[in-house]
């Protein structure tokens, strides 16, 4: 379990593949306007990455990794 | 050009040489099923290599061409005569976008047109879908400008479409991607627009991931193996067709040499930048740019700053940049560029890359018994028997790099199939077009010859088909009457004799007439009548070879576009060959070209001029003369001889170079007599001095700019011979 809920917020972590496309989808659905926190994450499946990008959660924190963070929606949402 | 293209044209040369052989072979055999087999997987081939350099448009037109070769395939039926046209047609366009891609390393502008126009002549009716179109690239420019800071490394875009399913197959497109060979940038987009969160599948893949990548387009194919139909790659264009490959990087060096110029010696240094990099220039054919750079040395020189000659070196560089095709560049320099694409690759049987390796072993060999030779020298005791054993070490060194040498000029020998087979097509094409029956018979397409030989032929030798053609064999019914077959008959054949290669064309023809040929050679000023008149034959009839004579009556669309039998003849004698011809009146005409096998040994005679030794290629002499200085009679300003009964201009070649030479005292004069455009010409040496063989290069870089110099070897003393273009020096 690489998806973290918090009452305010979602948080991933780790390495998370293709298992956690679905939860954070159905988090993210039953929380609207929650915020994702990335900044502990090292990987990202291409599914998890389409989520993000689907529901353009708010990210308080980017992943460490440069390529993640390029990826991701910026600016808007930081 | 970049590698991946380089290869691609390779391919889709052999691929469309290939479909047009076979589709003339159906032709003549039409319910043959293993040839339509085989047009149909030629036109398949070609066009799977079309999509993976990313030319959408020569797909989408090879598409259509397939289609209905694999309706007749699928039907079992003879594919009709206008759809072998038809696919003859678009093999023509295809050979035109590659010729196009040669010349400029890229895919060919305006492409999608044809394509279209492909497409519509096999379905008249259809509408040409616009859809595929959008495929065609358009993304990457776009993408290319949204990174400016990897413009300058990225060579390759990437577009991958993930099967929407390819989570299920364990698929991770961006963790693949992240691992593409030097990656600078990556981008995703939705494949289609993203659904409401709660409509959302989050197993279905709907990405599209973009990619600038560094590494070369051939590393890239490798990497996207297996996933090519999903993948779209766009090789990103280099620096202006027409420059020289290296020329930017001699003046990107250049710029940076300017960055550290301050010092002792920077008088010295600036100058030496402007010169390089001018003739770079020069040599890429921008003679006002280059201008520009020497005007901007001489400012840098004179105040001791690099910033003019570094500003003008800038500008050289983003003006031809941006503008590659610059009108600003004096034609007369574009003139030098080659005009037709010399192919770059060359395909090596391995037997002979083998016989390489074998005398690369035997090389090593000599070399360590030189060694073992060195270490005689050293013993007082023993090294008297030094002289013999290096004697015999010569003598085996002599004969191995001998070896060595014919086994590279054999690597670069062809065989004449590539020339002989563009012509099946074209004189079936250009028989059709003058209303006559001709059938081509090809001999001795196995014989070789080098490389620049076979590839240079193909001009002169369908200037010689087409008069063939159009004014040796006889319309059909002046056949019939001559109880001739009505189908005529052209032999192109080849075969090596000695050192030469013989390549002949002969039509079964009407034959030359004598009569009419010297009345077309008077009326046209090639000499008086009596002269005309008192001529041999054979000697009449290689007038055609004059420049200025042509005897067709009409202009056809055939021949007779101004251009004569004196182009074949240049064209033959500049690849230092001769063309002879013969003709029977009623039986027909042989058209023979005389050619050297291999282009690249150069016997060279080795004259010396100020104390300086040239080499002078034997070819271009046609006498050495001791002369008195009694015998030499000054005429107008110059000086002169006779020779055989002829006066013979005699140039002093050191005053020729440059070099202040008074001719000495009364000794005899060395007299080399050369011929140039038929006129003798004599070069005063002070010495005549051996022969020597020698592969000589073409000079390239900055001995290229130089008029008169053929290039340039080591001799065995460690001097650089400067070996002489004669003609060039009187030019």
């Amino acid at each position: 379990m690489t998806l973290a809920i918090h009452p305010d917020r979602l948080e991933l972590l780790g390495v998370c593949g293709l298992d956690d496309a679905e939860p954070l989808l159905r988090a993210l659905i039953e929380r609207p306007g929650a915020a994702l926190e990335l900044a502990d994450c090292a990987f990202l499946h291409t599914a998890v990455i389409q989520v993000i990008l689907a529901g353009r959660p708010r990210l308080n924190s980017l992943p460490r990794n440069i390529l993640l963070q390029s990826l991701l929606p910026q600016g808007d949402n930081a | 050009m970049n590698e991946f293209i380089e290869q691609f044209l390779l391919e889709a040369r052999e691929l469309s040489a290939q479909a047009s052989s076979d589709l003339l072979a159906l032709e003549r055999t039409p319910g043959d099923a293993g040839l339509l087999n085989n047009v149909f997987r030629a036109f398949h081939t070609l066009k799977g290599a079309a999509g993976i350099v990313d030319f959408a448009a020569m797909a989408r037109a090879l598409h259509a061409v397939e289609d209905v070769l694999a309706r007749a395939r699928a039907a079992s039926q003879p594919l009709p005569g206008e759809d072998i046209d038809k696919c003859l047609a678009s093999l023509d366009q295809v050979d035109a976008w590659l010729d196009a891609m040669e010349a400029i390393g890229d895919l060919p502008p305006h492409a999608d047109a044809r394509a279209d126009d492909i497409v519509r002549l096999f379905a008249p009716g259809e509408h040409v879908a616009a859809e595929p179109r959008n495929a065609s690239g358009d993304w990457a420019p776009d993408f290319l400008e949204r990174h400016p800071a990897h413009a300058r490394r990225a060579r390759v875009a990437l577009r991958y479409r993930p099967p929407a399913d390819c989570f299920y197959r364990h698929e991770d497109p961006v963790d693949w991607l992240a691992g593409a060979p030097g990656l600078l940038a990556m981008e995703l987009a939705p494949a289609a627009p993203w659904p409401p969160l709660a409509r959302m599948d989050p197993f279905a893949c709907n990405v599209v991931a973009t990619a600038l990548l560094a590494a070369s387009p051939q590393q890239v194919q490798d990497f996207v193996a297996g996933r090519d139909s999903d993948v779209e790659l766009h090789v990103i264009a280099g620096p202006p067709a027409g420059w020289p490959a290296r020329a930017f990087d001699v003046l990107e060096v250049q710029r940076t040499i300017l960055q550290q110029t301050a010092g002792p010696g920077a008088a010295g240094r600036l100058g030496a930048v402007g010169r390089v990099a001018a003739s770079v220039l020069r040599g890429a054919g921008e003679a006002a740019l280059a201008q520009a750079v020497e005007d901007a040395a001489a400012a840098s020189i004179a105040s001791l700053d690099p910033a003019p000659l570094s500003q003008a070196i800038d500008q050289a560089v983003q003006r031809a940049g941006a503008q590659p095709s610059s009108d600003e560049a004096p034609p007369a320099a574009r003139a030098n560029a080659p005009e037709e694409p010399v192919s770059r690759t060359l395909r090596v049987d391995v037997a002979r890359i083998d016989a390489l390796v074998a005398l690369a072993g035997e090389i090593a060999v000599a070399k360590n018994a030189l060694g073992h030779a060195a270490l005689l020298a050293r013993d007082p005791h023993r090294a008297s028997a030094l002289p013999a054993m290096l004697k015999e070490q010569h003598a085996s060194l002599d004969r191995l790099v001998r070896d060595l040498q014919d086994a590279v000029v054999s690597i670069r020998v062809l065989p004449l199939r590539h020339v002989f087979q563009r012509f099946p097509r074209l004189v079936r094409d250009m028989a059709a077009s003058l209303g006559k029956s001709v059938r081509l018979v090809v001999e001795g397409e196995a014989t070789e010859a080098d490389k620049t030989i076979v590839e240079a032929l193909f001009e002169p030798l369908l200037h010689v088909l087409r008069n063939a053609l159009d004014h040796g064999v006889e319309p059909p019914a002046e056949r019939a009457a001559r109880n001739k077959p009505a189908q005529a008959t052209l032999r192109l054949r080849a075969s090596r004799v000695g050192e030469s290669v013989v390549v002949e064309a002969a039509d079964d023809g009407r034959g030359l007439d004598g009569a009419r040929i010297r009345a077309a050679a008077a009326a046209r000023g090639l000499g008086s009548p009596e002269t005309l008149a008192a001529m041999p034959d054979r000697e009449a009839m290689d007038l055609i070879f004059a420049p200025g004579f042509s005897t067709a009556a009409s202009v056809t669309d055939v021949s007779g576009r101004g251009v004569g039998m004196d182009s074949v003849r240049t064209a033959v004698e500049r690849l230092g060959g001769v063309v002879t011809l013969e003709s029977v009146p009623g039986e027909g005409t042989t058209v023979r070209f005389t050619l050297p096998y291999s282009v690249i040994m150069t016997r060279l005679m080795l004259v010396e001029a100020h104390g300086q030794t040239f080499g002078v290629p034997f070819d271009s002499i046609i006498e050495t003369v001791r002369a008195r200085r009694a015998d030499i009679a000054p005429l107008g300003g110059e000086r002169a001889i006779v020779l055989r009964g002829k006066t013979v201009p005699i140039i002093d070649l050191a005053g020729l170079l440059g070099q202040a030479g008074a001719p000495a005292g009364d000794e005899d004069a060395n007299l080399v007599v050369a011929t140039m455009n038929g006129q003798s010409v004599a070069f005063e040496v002070e010495r005549f001095g051996g022969r020597m063989d020698l592969m000589l290069k073409p000079a390239e870089g900055l001995l290229a700019c130089v008029k008169g110099v053929a290039g340039a070897t080591l001799m065995g003393d460690g001097r650089v011979l400067i070996v002489l273009d004669m003609e060039g020096l009187l030019a």
